[in-house]
């Protein structure tokens, strides 16, 4: 389980995390989302060690991930968006990084290498972002980490890889492990991450279920816009608007319909989900 | 599971680490090792000589060189906040990485170096046309001790009596000065390395030219004042041999003891940065 408690955090002289407190429990894939600069990356990195808190506390299973213990190094595996390019071929690369993990396994690998379409013998350098891509997050899905930190995984995959990535990771999400995907291409991860942690500047927004958001909150297709409704967005062939859900009524939620209505009603849907 | 040393995960890292030693170094490497035969086509084509001595110094040269440029060259990117972060989230302990680019960069890359330089330079004066005169000849300790004394066995100091140079310099003295002063050269630059972000191994040295610079200013400034250079010189020629050599052996031993206290401090330096750095 992974522990952010009373959480402050910043670079230099710019604060980005105000007293945050957050979990992430085992068995789920979480979509993390939020603007731009928000501290989405910023979360990941803290999980990952590559970052030490200005105060407060982030564990992982009971560790500050910071120590960068062996023991917890193991656990977790970080894709960056700006993840620097692996020398040599993945096969080779896979093999070196592989004998630090006790969970490692080659033959997933090929596997997943075959799902993803990718060659693991041709090199990194001669492969498009999008191959090196796809490679890494074989990578990381054969070294069966606890933890998998996923930043900004879809962009730069077109749009039958972003399919083959939903496949592989529904496919390969376990009990034991949790998946972390920060994204501002919320459709691309749509019925792909639940639970949903909205992140605002300083803060968190939302943290919920589709279940408990479902509950909460009633997203109606129709042809009118509703005045009273806390959001409303215009669609093809009519509006959506998100009211509370008094009435207990099923309805389908859009994530980023909601995630405009979390913007624009921050400390109403604080409140409502807290 | 051992948190801070474990030897089967520390073999791993050491064998990882010379993958990327040879992938990286390699090259420089095997032209640091054969740099002296730079001197030997030279001589071939000019009908000229470079005495032994003369190349064992280049030798120590390119060995230094060499050690100048490994940090970079191998663990150049290890606090780098794109590409560092395999480097940082590779599941072993910061101890074991500190050791491993230790040995990497200040045993294996001088032994190598000078060695196979040395055997290299060997089999280029076995060369039955010339260019190379002779092998060098590697002394010993003692053997040096005593070329540096004279036929009676004492270093003439100004045309005063002298006194035997083990006196002063005693072989473990030397030796331990010798090792220290190789681990010394090996850890400003690893530190340098994971201290700078770009043109690490130039940068590394300006300062160290620098800083060095700026010491033997203060230094001169502090004894080269004549009042206090005159009492020191009136002091010790009122001190009889015994207490000259005293006087010498202690400085000596003080300043070996600052430069251990120096490397120390360089090495648990690089150790923290490679335990704090930030990405």
């Amino acid at each position: 389980m992974i522990e952010i408690k009373n959480l402050d955090f910043g670079y230099k002289n710019q604060p980005v995390f105000n007293n945050i407190s957050l979990s992430f429990e085992k068995g789920n894939i979480y979509g993390l989302l939020g603007e731009n600069g928000v501290g989405k990356t910023s979360v990941l990195k803290l999980i990952s060690g590559l970052q030490k808190p200005t105060a407060g506390t982030c564990e992982v299973d009971g560790i500050a991930p910071f120590n960068r213990l062996p023991e917890t190094l193991q656990k977790i595996y970080f894709i960056s968006e700006d993840f620097a390019i692996p020398e040599g071929t993945p096969i080779n690369n896979i093999r070196e990084l592989g004998v630090f993990y006790s969970n490692y396994d080659e033959s997933l690998f090929l596997e997943l290498c075959k799902e993803m379409e990718v060659d693991p013998t041709r090199k990194y350098a001669e492969m498009s972002f999008g191959q090196q891509k796809k490679c890494l997050i074989v990578s990381a899905l054969s070294l069966n980490t606890d933890y998998l930190l996923l930043d900004e995984p879809t962009n730069g995959l077109d749009i039958p890889s972003k399919t083959l990535f939903r496949q592989v990771i529904a496919k390969h999400a376990t009990d034991n492990r949790t998946i972390i995907i920060s994204t501002h291409q919320v459709k691309d991860v749509e019925n792909l991450i639940d639970p949903i942690i909205i992140l605002d500047h300083d803060e968190v927004l939302l943290k919920a279920s589709f279940r408990e958001i479902a509950d909460k909150l009633y997203f109606d297709y129709g042809m009118e816009k509703d005045d009273t409704a806390l959001y409303s967005e215009m669609i093809p062939g009519g509006y959506v608007n998100v009211i509370r859900n008094t009435e207990g009524l099923d309805s389908k939620v859009s994530i980023e319909v909601l995630f405009n209505t979390v913007m624009k009603n921050r400390e109403t849907i604080k409140h409502l989900f807290s | 599971m051992n948190n801070t040393f474990s030897f089967n995960r520390f073999k791993n890292l050491l064998l990882n680490d010379g993958k990327m030693y040879l992938r990286k170094f390699g090259t420089s490497l095997i032209v640091c090792c054969c740099l002296n035969a730079i001197f030997w086509i030279i001589n071939l084509l000019f009908g000229t000589e470079t005495n032994s001595m003369s190349r064992f110094g280049f030798l120590c040269v390119w060995t230094a060189l060499a050690m100048m440029m490994v940090p970079e060259k191998v663990y150049g990117k290890a606090n780098l906040s794109r590409e560092g972060v395999g480097f940082a989230m590779m599941p072993t302990s910061s101890l074991e990485k500190f050791i491993s680019m230790f040995l990497y960069c200040a045993i294996l890359t001088p032994l190598i170096v000078f060695f196979c330089g040395y055997l290299v330079d060997t089999l280029l004066s076995l060369f039955p046309f010339g260019g190379f005169e002779k092998p060098i000849h590697l002394y010993s300790l003692n053997e040096l001790i005593k070329l540096m004394n004279d036929s009676e066995g004492v270093v003439q100091t100004g045309g005063e009596p002298g006194f035997p140079v083990e006196a002063v310099f005693p072989v473990g003295l030397i030796r331990t000065g010798i090792i220290f002063g190789i681990i010394q050269w090996a850890a400003i630059f690893m530190l340098g390395n994971m201290i700078f972000k770009k043109h690490k191994t130039g940068k590394t040295f300006a300062c160290y030219l620098g800083i060095g610079y700026l010491i033997s200013m203060i230094m001169g400034l502090v004894f080269l004042n004549r009042d206090i250079m005159e009492n020191w010189i009136n002091h010790f020629s009122d001190l009889s041999t015994e207490q000259q050599i005293t006087v010498f052996h202690n400085g000596m031993v003080w300043s070996m003891i600052i430069s251990i206290i120096i490397t120390i401090v360089l090495l648990f330096f690089t150790y923290r940065k490679i335990k704090t750095q930030k990405y």
